[in-house]
């Protein structure tokens, strides 16, 4: 299923380039983003793009290879295994009941880059 | 004979002469035949002494010539000729005895006049054979939309000059010319469609190519990233110049040449990363440098080495590369350490080992939230750190055996935990299941130790009722979580069946068993055909959105209808059938509109006209009656082929392709453009465009008249984009003014002036030049207004940067992203991490803004959407100089937002491919957080800006339960946390929550930006 990937990546550069990706001493301490975590949650209620989100998360943690750093930002050098690792941590932050899936079995879903007409026209009824 | 050239004018003078001599034999002299001569009447008469008729009637006999049928007279002339002539003698025989010649030469002049009137007739049949024939020619070229666009021109102006050339001739003399054009053309026409399959081909190869590049990009090393970079823009090159299939064929071998070294390529890099790797290692344990911005002999001696093979790998000599590499063991600069580098490869092996054959079982654990889980990435960690950090290798590779020891173990009992444990958490403690993963969790420690094979037996040990219970609750699971996945906003209606047909399975629980798997026997295949059937759908409401907006056609009804019926098969099958229609609607409806074009060019009632207007009536019925796209698209094409109207034709499809793009440029910045006065001149000039094609039908004048208003529109992009960033730019002068009053002379500093009434002049003079329509000239005026403004700028810029960086790790956009940073320094950000400021911080895109008023016109307008927004209850809008934020758990404490800036504010470098990287401080180890290839970046538009409101708990001191001392960084953006300490310390909730708004971030946006396009991708 094709997903715009500016809707995504807006949720997700709260975790990448919001308040403790800005900070170098905090980089690898994923509990100092709970506050980004809480803001993109937030955000993404709002919209009502949670379970998205969670797909979304689920999806590029089970499948990360060529598709997870394209969310990495522009603040700080998330590799690969970074972005795992935040993602993941946030994944059980905001779900904790929640498992996610096997290594290669998350949801099938592709990130592309859609203008908000076409995802609107994507997302209508009928 | 006449001496002129002119066939025609040449029948004319013969058939005057012929016509002289009738007169004058009729009136008394006749042709002597004997002598070629004339000869008059009364001397024959006086010699035979017969009567004028008989006399009349001798000299038709022989038949006189211009009585004769001519050559080519069909047979009803050749009857029409003889009869009268027929007639002629009977008439002189009859009155064989008369003097009286007058109906005879009556009947003699119908006869010539006849003769001639067949000459003519014969040479007009000629000529209409001969235009048959010669339009029979120039409609059997083929018509291809295959060509490329300068030849599809060409043929088309070709084509219908012929087709005039043929229709206005008056004699064959005229067609002359026809022949040899038409030769040529058919042979252009030849060559041209024999170079459109190579040439598909060949983009095909080009496309290839570039999608082998991007798959190959974090592979293959830089060199040869950069010899497949640069061999597909030379055949790219190459192709749009190429104008025979020869030419094709080799940039075609030229391209193959270096794609088929792709395989050495790979190998290579496998090579060239292995070695890479130990190389780090060892400098990191060996030879560690003493920053990244200052690399130890060893290291440099490695960069220069990496740096040499890449251009050997670039010149796809990768025998050569290995060379290069190779002498690092023995370089000076390594000396007796280089045999440790086999050393560490000895670990990078084991390392490289389990990566392969562990890290997913390792993923596996972690994620399965079994009781040892969390120290699958410690221990992975602590084997790095012991070879990394603490140099002992073997230890390293022992931790490394021990945790794949521990794998192994732990492995089996998390599948079996993975299938049992997700059930549980609404079960209660007495729950078979609960208890079983209870038990399995009581045999096993924290740091994943323990009794494995007790605890597998716990999972694997519940009776067979509940096993299972257990397997049915699991693929339950399975299913509501792929409901989960079923878009509510976008299939509501399929996600509240497949909803019920869940809630119906789950009432079956545990009760009947049976029966609930019958259910998701039943379901399984549904939820099947409703994930088929999504994907196809969403593609089908895009292409409805784009090709068929008021739903005109209703390709989409059918596979509505069937959705509706739940029936999720046949519906994919009619969403894919609407697809492939909206595909085909994307050709149709271009090609309608440009043949309705050439008919409303025609006038109404011609044969033109109605040609035209009864294919559009016969194609309209093919696409909306019959529903037959592909019958209707041919039925246009034959219009578009028609030679008579092919230029005209190819002229409105020039016109329509080209006109919404510049209609989109002219509205995206007449939208934005101010004073009315300068928006008026764009907008009467695209006015007279569009009569000029839409009223006056003059596609080609409205073509010129097109381009004339797009270069118009450049300099009219130029002149939004600068007024926009310097009335920002103003703006923030003031906020500054304001902002930084305690600053001596503060105005001087920033305006120049004692106050801003030079700023005000400068811009109104520009305006000025916008309102009398030199829009041109406004943009330049704006241009030079903010290059005096730099110093302005660059000194407020200053000012922020230091304000937010009191406290606060803020204050760091211009050192790394201003316009001061070189691209030297860009570039060293992205390929070794040390920004332009000395620090290290690595990134993926390290980007820079051109100037200071560019930063300063984002600072300025990201500060304008923070103070659009108001806290949660409050209708007072945030201020970026407030103090303090209400005590609300929800009050807004950060804003991220995007600038648009109209136009280009940036140079950037993306990284590509990560360098290989060892982290001697985290003990990290394989790809790096910097790039050892990357693409460089221009022209983007768009900047991005984080505000956040950062708490100040210095007047706090106790931490309450949960939360650990203050300032704790998590803290600066959690209100709660400061509600909570606060009351803990005071007893009682705090009135506000103090601290201040910074600009964390400012940057140019790289992302998804396409550098050919020059826009960012959609």
């Amino acid at each position: 299923m094709k997903i715009n990937y500016y809707v995504v990546r807006r949720y997700l550069s709260w975790l990448t380039e919001g308040r403790a990706a800005s900070d170098p001493d905090r980089l690898d301490d994923w509990e100092s983003y709970e506050p980004d975590m809480d803001q993109m949650i937030r955000e993404a209620r709002e919209a009502g793009d949670e379970v998205l989100l969670k797909r979304s998360l689920d999806s590029l943690i089970a499948d990360p290879d060529g598709r997870i750093d394209a969310f990495a930002g522009q603040v700080h050098g998330f590799d690969e295994d970074d972005l795992v690792a935040l993602f993941t941590a946030a994944f059980d932050y905001l779900w904790p009941d929640e498992m996610l899936s096997e290594p290669g079995a998350g949801p099938a879903l592709e990130f592309v880059p859609m203008s908000d007409e076409e995802w609107a026209a994507r997302q209508g009824q009928g | 004979m006449s001496n002129t050239d002119d066939p025609q004018e040449a029948g004319i003078k013969a058939s005057a002469i012929a016509w002289a001599r009738t007169m004058y034999d009729l009136s008394g002299w006749v042709w002597d035949h004997t002598g070629g001569k004339l000869a008059s009447g009364a001397e024959s008469t006086e010699a035979t002494a017969e009567t004028a008729m008989q006399k009349m009637r001798a000299r038709m006999d022989p038949r006189p010539v211009k009585t004769v049928v001519p050559p080519g007279a069909s047979a009803q002339e050749e009857a029409a000729i003889d009869q009268l002539f027929a007639d002629l003698l009977d008439h002189l025989d009859t009155h064989a005895g008369s003097e009286d010649l007058t109906q005879a030469k009556q009947m003699f002049v119908a006869v010539v006049n006849r003769v001639d009137q067949a000459k003519q007739d014969i040479a007009q049949r000629a000529l209409d054979a001969k235009k048959v024939e010669l339009s029979d020619r120039l409609k059997a070229i083929p018509f291809s939309t295959e060509v490329t666009d300068a030849e599809a021109r060409a043929f088309a102006k070709s084509r219908s000059a012929l087709s005039r050339v043929i229709a206005g001739a008056t004699d064959l003399s005229k067609l002359e010319p026809v022949e040899p054009a038409l030769t040529k053309l058919e042979k252009a026409v030849t060559a041209a469609l024999s170079t459109v399959g190579p040439r598909q081909q060949a983009q095909d190869q080009i496309t290839a190519a570039r999608s082998a590049r991007d798959a190959m990009a974090k592979v293959v090393d830089r060199g040869y990233y950069k010899a497949v970079t640069d061999a597909i823009a030379a055949a790219d090159k190459a192709l749009r110049a190429a104008k025979t299939a020869s030419e094709i064929t080799s940039l075609r071998a030229a391209l193959k040449a270096v794609m088929d070294k792709e395989g050495d390529a790979r190998a290579y890099a496998a090579e060239y990363e292995s070695k890479s790797l130990k190389v780090e290692l060892y400098l990191s344990v060996h030879a560690p440098d003493p920053d990244r911005d200052n690399r130890s002999p060893a290291h440099a001696a490695w960069i220069a080495l990496a740096k040499s093979a890449a251009q050997k790998s670039a010149a796809l000599d990768f025998s050569g590369a290995r060379a290069e590499l190779a002498k690092f063991e023995t370089h000076s600069a390594v000396s007796g350490d280089g045999a440790n580098v086999s050393g560490c490869g000895s670990f990078a092996a084991a390392y490289d080992s389990f990566m392969a054959n562990y890290d997913d079982k390792r993923l596996f654990i972690k994620g399965s939230k079994i009781r040892g889980a969390g120290a699958m990435d410690a221990d992975l960690a602590a084997a790095r750190k012991k070879g990394i950090c603490d140099k002992d290798w073997a230890a390293a590779k022992t931790l490394l055996e021990d945790l794949q020891d521990k794998i192994d173990k732990l492995h089996p009992v998390a599948v079996e935990w993975r299938k049992i444990y997700p059930l549980t958490s609404s079960l209660g403690s007495s729950d078979p299941l609960r208890q079983a993963v209870d038990a399995a969790k009581s045999k096993l420690n924290s740091d994943g130790s323990g009794d494995h094979a007790a605890a597998k037996a716990a999972l694997t040990g519940v009776t067979g009722t509940e096993r299972k219970r257990a397997a049915t609750l699991a693929r339950l699971a399975a299913v509501k979580k792929r409901v989960e996945g079923i878009d509510t906003s976008a299939f509501s209606a399929a996600h509240s069946h497949a909803n019920g047909l869940v809630s119906g399975v789950e009432g079956d629980i545990p009760g009947d068993l049976d029966a609930a798997n019958t259910g998701l026997d039943a379901l399984e295949p549904k939820l099947d055909a409703i994930e088929a059937w999504m994907p196809l759908m969403t593609d089908a409401r895009a292409a409805r959105a784009l090709q068929d907006a008021s739903d005109t056609y209703g390709f989409l009804d059918d596979a509505i209808t069937e959705a509706g019926k739940n029936d999720y098969a046949k519906a994919r099958t009619k969403a894919a059938a609407a697809l492939t229609n909206y595909q085909l609607l994307a050709r149709y409806q271009p090609l309608r509109a440009q043949v309705t074009g050439v008919r409303d060019c025609q006038t109404s009632g011609t044969p033109p006209y109605d040609m035209v207007d009864a294919a559009l009536t016969e194609a309209h019925d093919l696409a909306t009656v019959q529903k037959d796209l592909t019958k209707a698209i041919t039925r246009l094409q034959q219009v578009l082929a028609d030679p008579a109207l092919a230029e005209l034709a190819h002229e409105i499809g020039l016109w329509q392709q080209q006109y919404p793009r510049v209609k989109k440029q002219h509205d995206k910045i007449t939208t934005v453009m101010e004073p009315a006065a300068a928006k008026k001149t764009l907008t009467d000039a695209m006015a007279a465009v569009e009569d000029k094609a839409n009223t006056d039908h003059d596609y080609p004048g409205a073509m010129e008249l097109l381009e004339t208003h797009r270069q118009a529109l450049v300099a009219g992009r130029a002149y939004v984009a600068n007024r926009k960033r310097a009335k920002s730019l103003k703006k923030a002068l003031d906020r500054a003014v304001a902002t930084f009053s305690g600053v001596p002379d503060v105005e001087q500093k920033l305006y120049g002036h004692t106050d801003d009434s030079k700023l005000r002049a400068a811009m109104k003079a520009a305006d000025d030049l916008a309102i009398a329509g030199k829009v041109a000239d406004a943009a330049k005026a704006y241009a030079a207004l903010l290059t005096s403004w730099q110093g302005f700028a660059k000194e407020t810029a200053k000012l922020h940067e230091a304000a937010d960086a009191v406290g606060s790790n803020a204050g760091h956009s211009i050192d790394r992203h201003g316009a001061d940073v070189t691209d030297a320094e860009l570039l060293a950000r992205l390929t070794t991490g040390v920004a332009p400021d000395g620090k290290t911080s690595t990134t993926r895109a390290s980007s820079k803004f051109d100037t200071f008023e560019a930063w300063l016109q984002a600072r300025e307008e990201g500060a304008a959407m923070l103070e659009q927004k108001s806290h949660p209850g409050s209708s007072d809008t945030i201020k970026v100089s407030d103090t303090s934020v209400p005590a609300d758990v929800n009050a807004v404490v950060a804003m991220k937002a995007e600038i648009d800036h109209q136009g280009p504010i940036d140079k950037a470098y993306v990284g590509v491919k990560p360098a290989p990287g060892v982290d001697p401080v985290k003990g990290k180890i394989g790809k790096g957080d910097t790039y050892e290839t990357y693409e460089a970046l221009d022209g983007i538009t768009r900047s991005q800006t984080l505000w956040l409101f950062e708490i100040d708990f210095s007047g706090l001191t106790i931490p309450p339960v949960g939360h650990v001392s203050p300032p704790d960084f998590r803290h600066k953006g959690d209100p709660k946390a400061y509600i909570d300490i606060y009351t803990t310390e005071h007893g009682a909730a705090p009135a506000s929550i103090p601290g201040k708004w910074v600009m964390m971030q400012l940057f140019p946006l790289v992302d998804k930006w396409n550098q050919e396009l020059q826009d960012y991708e959609t």
